[in-house]
């Protein structure tokens, strides 16, 4: 069992699956193995999930069983994770009740909160007078133009300008950075087959 | 005395603003204003992809938004399932649902669905549900050379080397249009999609956050993305343009007072401080 958490095999399976995939992308040989490889991912995601599920339940059992201060969440938590799973297969329009009635309002309230707080940063961060938070103002204020629905009954320059601002300088800013996100993968990769980056093995 | 202190003195700040955000955003969603507005060039070439879908072309549509993107991406959702079951009923085409980011995309995606009028179609032979498939980027890459590998059943258990509409659909090569719902960055789509869908002239439509299409801008004027909608603004452009209006119309109104408020108080309190120093200085 020892033999078989040695870093060695751990590199040699991050090696193998992206050499199959990249020998694949530039010649198009090996694509029966790359399908396989591809469906083995989709199956590892699939018991990630349930490990999830696992470390899930060996928490807050853990919490409840030590009485610890949080034991009233993770009782609130394990029965709701409980009754939605039963519901799902017991009892549908039930299951439709907790997922489309609860779960989505409280996301969607959760993300609305956010709203109200950025309003009030509005209010706050106006008032200045450097420079630089001047121009932050005045980028927020193009893009609230732009945004606008409205924006033509202001003025109607407001799109052109909005639309200029999006192809020139912003998509010149995006193509460096979408370039140096592509060689940074790049040298991660060169670094992960050459066994240099540790991170994914837990080092 | 600072600014800061001088205004907080004068108004309760955080509760008046959050009241008159809150007034802005209910009155035109209860009583709807009607202000107009503008249909974006990259809307009207969604549509127009759509559109000009062939009489029996494929249509995929990946929903992976999830339940706080509802507001801002469902309007653009429902309109385009509702532009492409039309063209399963006008031109016999066939859709292909699925999901690879998280179970709320599929929840989602037949919430949109369910403003789909599907009388007089099949499932199975006109539209497929595959579910929700775990492994995302693994699963965007997958279905662009054997959809069936990593799909071997659909939502409901079938085998889908048994669904009459998929026999002759498996990669890239049967698709005719690419739609996804994103939540996230959209580049994970042109990563696993962009080239090979370039090569066979299969377009790419991308549905996705206000907040995301700055980092979209590079692949559209490269023409990896070919269309985007931009969140609620788009959506309601897409419903007037499919001749629907719903949910993006109504929220249109609102989005404008609130950006209006926005707008009003950066300018309210810059002009009162540069009021003030100006004053101040005499």
């Amino acid at each position: 069992m020892l033999s078989l958490r040695r870093r060695e095999i751990c590199i040699l399976l991050y090696i193998i699956p992206a050499a199959i995939i990249l020998i694949n992308h530039f010649t198009g040989e090996l694509s029966a193995a790359t399908s396989e490889v591809l469906l083995w991912a989709s199956t590892l995601a699939t018991f990630a999930i349930l490990l999830g599920v696992i470390t899930l339940f060996q928490h807050h059992t853990t919490i409840l069983a030590r009485r610890r201060r949080e034991w009233p969440y993770s009782t609130i938590l394990l029965a709701s994770f409980i009754i939605t799973f039963a519901f799902n297969y017991i009892y549908p329009t039930g299951y439709d009740f907790v997922i489309n009635r609860l779960l989505a309002s409280l996301q969607m309230a959760l993300l609305a909160y956010v709203g109200f707080y950025s309003y009030t940063l509005f209010f706050r961060a106006s008032g200045t007078k450097n420079p630089y938070v001047l121009i932050l103002l005045l980028s927020i204020l193009l893009g609230l133009f732009y945004n606008l629905p409205m924006r033509d009954v202001i003025w109607t320059g407001w799109g052109p300008l909005g639309k200029w601002v999006n192809d020139v300088p912003n998509t010149g800013g995006m193509n460096a950075l979408v370039i140096g996100v592509g060689i940074g993968t790049i040298a991660l990769f060169i670094r992960t087959i050459l066994g240099f980056e540790e991170s994914y093995l837990g080092g | 005395m600072s600014f800061r202190k001088w205004i907080s003195e004068r108004i309760n700040q955080d509760r008046t603003i959050f009241l008159i955000y809150l007034l802005l955003i209910a009155i035109p969603m209860l009583r709807p204003i009607g202000l107009p507005l503008p249909i974006e060039e990259p809307t009207r070439k969604a549509y127009e992809l759509l559109e000009k879908v062939p009489k029996g072309g494929v249509i995929v549509l990946v929903s992976d938004e999830g339940f706080p993107s509802w507001a801002e991406l469902g309007p653009g959702e429902i309109a385009v399932y509702r532009h492409a079951f039309r063209k399963v009923k006008q031109d016999g085409c066939k859709v292909i649902m699925l999901t690879c980011y998280e179970i709320a995309g599929m929840i989602l995606g037949e919430r949109a669905l369910s403003y789909v009028d599907l009388t007089g179609l099949k499932y199975g032979e006109d539209w497929v549900q595959l579910g929700y498939i775990p492994g995302y980027e693994a699963v965007l890459a997958a279905m662009m050379s054997d959809l069936k590998s990593i799909a071997p059943v659909d939502k409901f258990g079938t085998p889908t080397k048994d669904i009459p509409m998929l026999k002759n659909i498996n990669s890239i090569d049967d698709y005719d249009l690419l739609y996804a719902c994103t939540y996230t960055a959209m580049d994970v789509y042109i990563r696993q999609w962009g080239e090979k869908a370039l090569a066979k002239g299969v377009p790419i439509v991308i549905n996705m956050l206000s907040g995301t299409v700055p980092l979209a801008m590079p692949y559209y004027r490269a023409g990896t993305l070919t269309a985007y909608l931009n969140s609620v603004v788009a959506g309601a452009g897409y419903e007037l343009l499919i001749g629907q209006p719903g949910m993006g119309a109504a929220l249109m109104d609102a989005q404008s007072t609130a950006h209006i408020l926005a707008i009003g108080l950066i300018i309210f309190v810059q002009g009162l401080f540069i009021l003030r120093l100006t004053g101040g200085r005499r």
